[in-house]
């Protein structure tokens, strides 16, 4: 635990405040001890009794869970974790879709849009080499807390004048709904990496925090490639859902 | 709006993994040098080494000290729409792999799990617990419960280094049908790390599910921890 959580004097409400924030931001990650509660006392400088009355608050919460004769732990529950299940079929898809399930009110930041013909991309939206692909890169945050930085690509010549389209105020997946293009069916890949130092910062977590990386093909409803995504999700935030079939 | 063209060290760092992925440098292909990429692509050293970074952070390359960059392992698959005993994944990377059995004994299924599974209270099962191996090195450790009623004659020759699922399906005519599964980000105990080989209370994965057979009977629920960096989730539509 760092010392500077809390530089006063601090009682067992800020003890509490300082331990839900640690938790939510993911610097402490469910499983995670946390020091023993002289430790912690001995630390900030604070009564055994105020640390121990903040754990157990926590614990009735559902944040700390004790282990009798190992310690007090980040709960490792996922209850408080969103389903990253925006790849839905019904029509309802998308990062702001699926954040609203959760009541949970979307903005978005674009920090580089333009366009680029590297052959990674057309390659990856299988059109020809040299061709235009349209890139958007942003932050998606949920209630101003940043979740998930996206890389989106799209090949250009099926969307005239994407580029110059405002993404900060038009949701993409409404844009290429009204071009009759949504993506309906997904090919994903999906894994975690440390966060790199870009991303973090995007984030808000520091570099080397867990991240979902998931790379994305997106087909419209006649089954051609509209749109090919790179995202990093928080981990703390977000699990992941499947269903599958033999 | 900042700028209209990708920056030039993620453009040599997508020709990069370009070239990984269309095959042109292969598993454990060594990079030409710094220099060499720089000559290539008519840039500096330090955009190159920009590039390299980028690559090193996403897991694609590797750097071994004086010797120079080389194309990481892939991680091994779960694929997400052919589900499978999770032996046969590894089995499917051509690796040596091992399913090592740890333990196994006969719990009461504790209230915790009850819930997740809709098992009534009172259900005994299985409690499995194994540690799977690729190329030597741990991937996983895999905590299966399967019902008792539905195999009462479970043994231990009979989950070591096989799938249970095939073991499933010859003596009991059990047909694994469908799953639903959990991804999710944790820390490891003490025993995981250990077992695993990790330092303690690293993240890992978790990857939790429910097993149904044919009939849409709930055979197996399980829960493992498996290294995030060995691993990777495939899904597709088409």
């Amino acid at each position: 635990m760092n010392k500077k959580i809390i530089e006063k004097k601090p009682d067992t409400k800020a003890i509490c405040d300082g331990i839900r924030r640690r938790i939510e931001q993911g610097s402490l990650l469910p499983g995670e001890r946390l020091p023993a509660e002289r430790e912690l006392a001995e630390v900030i400088g604070v009564g055994r009794a105020a640390v121990q009355n903040a754990y157990n608050k926590l614990r009735d919460e559902g944040y700390l869970t004790k282990r009798k004769g190992f310690g007090t732990f980040v709960s490792r529950t996922e209850e408080n974790r969103m389903n990253f299940e925006f790849l839905s079929q019904t029509g309802n898809s998308g990062i702001t879709a699926m954040l609203n399930n959760y009541n949970v009110s979307t903005s978005n930041k674009v920090f580089s849009q333009g366009i680029t013909t590297e052959r990674f991309f057309t390659h990856k939206l299988g059109i020809p080499e040299k061709s235009d692909v349209f890139f958007l890169h942003r932050v998606r945050y949920g209630d101003g807390e940043p979740l998930i930085v996206e890389y989106t690509y799209l090949p250009a010549e099926e969307f005239p004048g994407v580029d110059k389209v405002d993404f900060s105020k038009v949701s993409l997946y409404d844009y290429m709904d009204a071009k009759g293009r949504m993506p309906v069916l997904f090919n994903e890949k999906l894994m975690t990496i440390d966060a790199p130092v870009h991303e973090a910062k995007l984030l808000g977590v520091n570099a080397g925090t867990p991240l979902y990386y998931v790379e994305f093909i997106c087909f419209d409803k006649n089954r051609k490639i509209v749109e090919y995504t790179e995202s990093y999700a928080r981990s703390d935030r977000f699990q992941l859902n499947f269903t599958n079939r033999v | 709006m900042a700028k209209n063209t990708l920056k030039l060290d993620v453009k040599i760092a997508k020709e990069i993994e370009y070239w990984i992925e269309s095959g042109i440098y292969g598993e454990g292909d060594r990079l030409p040098s710094e220099r060499h990429l720089a000559e290539h692509f008519g840039v500096q050293r330090e955009t190159i080494r920009k590039a390299l970074r980028f690559l090193k952070d996403r897991g694609r390359i590797i750097t071994k000290k004086n010797s120079g960059h080389y194309i990481a392992s892939k991680r091994i698959t779960f694929d997400l729409n052919a589900f499978s005993s999770r032996k046969k994944i590894m089995e499917k990377t051509g690796k040596a792999t091992f399913v090592k059995l740890l333990t196994m004994e006969v719990i009461q299924v504790p209230d915790k799990m009850l819930k997740k599974t809709g098992w009534p209270a009172g259900t005994m099962a299985y409690k499995i617990m194994r540690l799977r191996y690729a190329a030597g090195q741990p991937e996983g450790l895999e905590r299966a419960h399967i019902r008792c009623d539905l195999v009462p004659n479970l043994s231990e020759t009979d989950v070591h280094n096989k799938s249970i699922y095939s073991f499933l399906n010859k003596e009991y005519g059990i047909n694994i049908a469908k799953s639903t599964t959990t991804v999710s980000v944790v820390n490891t105990n003490g025993l995981e790390s250990e077992l695993l080989n990790t330092k303690y209370s690293k993240p890992a994965l978790r990857y939790e599910g429910l097993v149904y057979d044919r009939q849409g009977r709930l055979i197996e629920f399980f829960d493992d921890i498996i290294l995030k960096d060995r691993v990777q989730f495939v899904k597709n539509d088409i």
